[in-house]
């Protein structure tokens, strides 16, 4: 009966009319679930703060550690690293070269070595949001007399997730 | 000149008009207003921002955390708060939880013994060196 009256549904209460609404409201919809379906990406901190660990654990005030370079140094009781994380398959991935002048000296590796072909891509395009978070440094460091360059180079790759708690 | 049945159900469209208008933009307001405390928003960051917080932190450490808002949230969804923070050291995880279901997981890989404790509105991030 209401929408029986031609002349009036047609100013009011229109097919149209409810597809404006359902245009509004579907935007609307639509734009809450893709802002709060947005990642919050911290992989690049993780791979600032896992360099940051390296580092000051081969290094001191300028100068590196005297066992750096002994082949019994391990980098995960030395840097308070979980070797278990740094597994293959692992979300991490670390690499610690010494070089003297262009000469490779050292050179020490941990977790998931395919995440290192993926930070070199992802180091060079911009919004690689599907890549591994990575950061690499790479400054002069004194070792006795002799000035040594370190290169460290480090990813992550971790999502998180849900998961059920018991 | 219109007659009073005409007048009549143009009244009553206009006045179903208006109904309709308020219940559909009152529905998308509620709806809006619910999805401002997304659960899985605070879970998400708190649990990252605790991981990067062990991450970056030495050993023989405390830090605290604010939880107030998360906190709030956890009472207005009946979640007891001893519940919302949990730490499964076996596999180097935070887990923050605002439902019943589940909650969110981030690893961190730092080797430290970590403990948390949650004392009113501040979580405690206890860091000790693994014996």
């Amino acid at each position: 009966m209401l929408f029986n009256n031609k002349k009036a549904s047609e100013k009011l209460l229109s097919i149209w009319w409810f597809f404006v609404l359902g245009v509004i409201g579907g935007g609307i919809v639509l734009g809450v679930f893709i802002y709060y379906s947005a990642d919050t990406a911290v992989k690049s901190v993780e791979a600032d703060i896992l360099i940051n660990n390296l580092i000051n654990c081969v290094s001191h005030e300028g100068y590196f550690n005297d066992n750096v370079l002994n082949e019994t140094f391990n980098f995960f009781n030395e840097c308070n690293l979980n070797k278990r994380m740094f597994s293959i398959g692992s979300f991490y991935y670390f690499n610690v070269s010494i070089y003297d002048k262009d000469y490779l000296v050292y050179n020490k590796t941990g977790g998931d070595y395919s995440l290192e072909a993926d930070c070199r891509v992802a180091m060079k395009i911009k919004n690689a949001d599907k890549y591994p978070g990575c950061s690499e440094i790479s400054y002069p460091l004194s070792y006795g007399n002799k000035t040594l360059r370190l290169v460290v180079l480090a990813g992550s790759n971790q999502i998180g997730g849900k998961v059920p708690i018991k | 000149m219109k007659n009073k049945g005409s007048t009549n159900t143009i009244l009553l469209e206009t006045i179903a008009f208006v109904i309709f208008n308020l219940a559909f933009f009152f529905i998308l307001l509620i709806f809006v207003y619910n999805s401002g405390s997304q659960t899985f928003v605070y879970e998400q960051s708190y649990a990252k921002q605790i991981a990067l917080l062990i991450d970056n932190a030495k050993t023989d450490m405390i830090i605290m955390v604010n939880v107030v808002e998360i906190n709030k949230i956890a009472l207005e969804k009946n979640k007891p708060l001893d519940k919302i923070f949990y730490l499964d050291k076996g596999n180097n995880k935070v887990s923050v939880s605002l439902n019943p279901s589940g909650g969110y997981s981030y690893s961190y890989f730092s080797d430290y013994n970590v403990d948390l404790k949650l004392n009113g509105d501040w979580l405690s991030i206890i860091i000790t060196r693994v014996n």
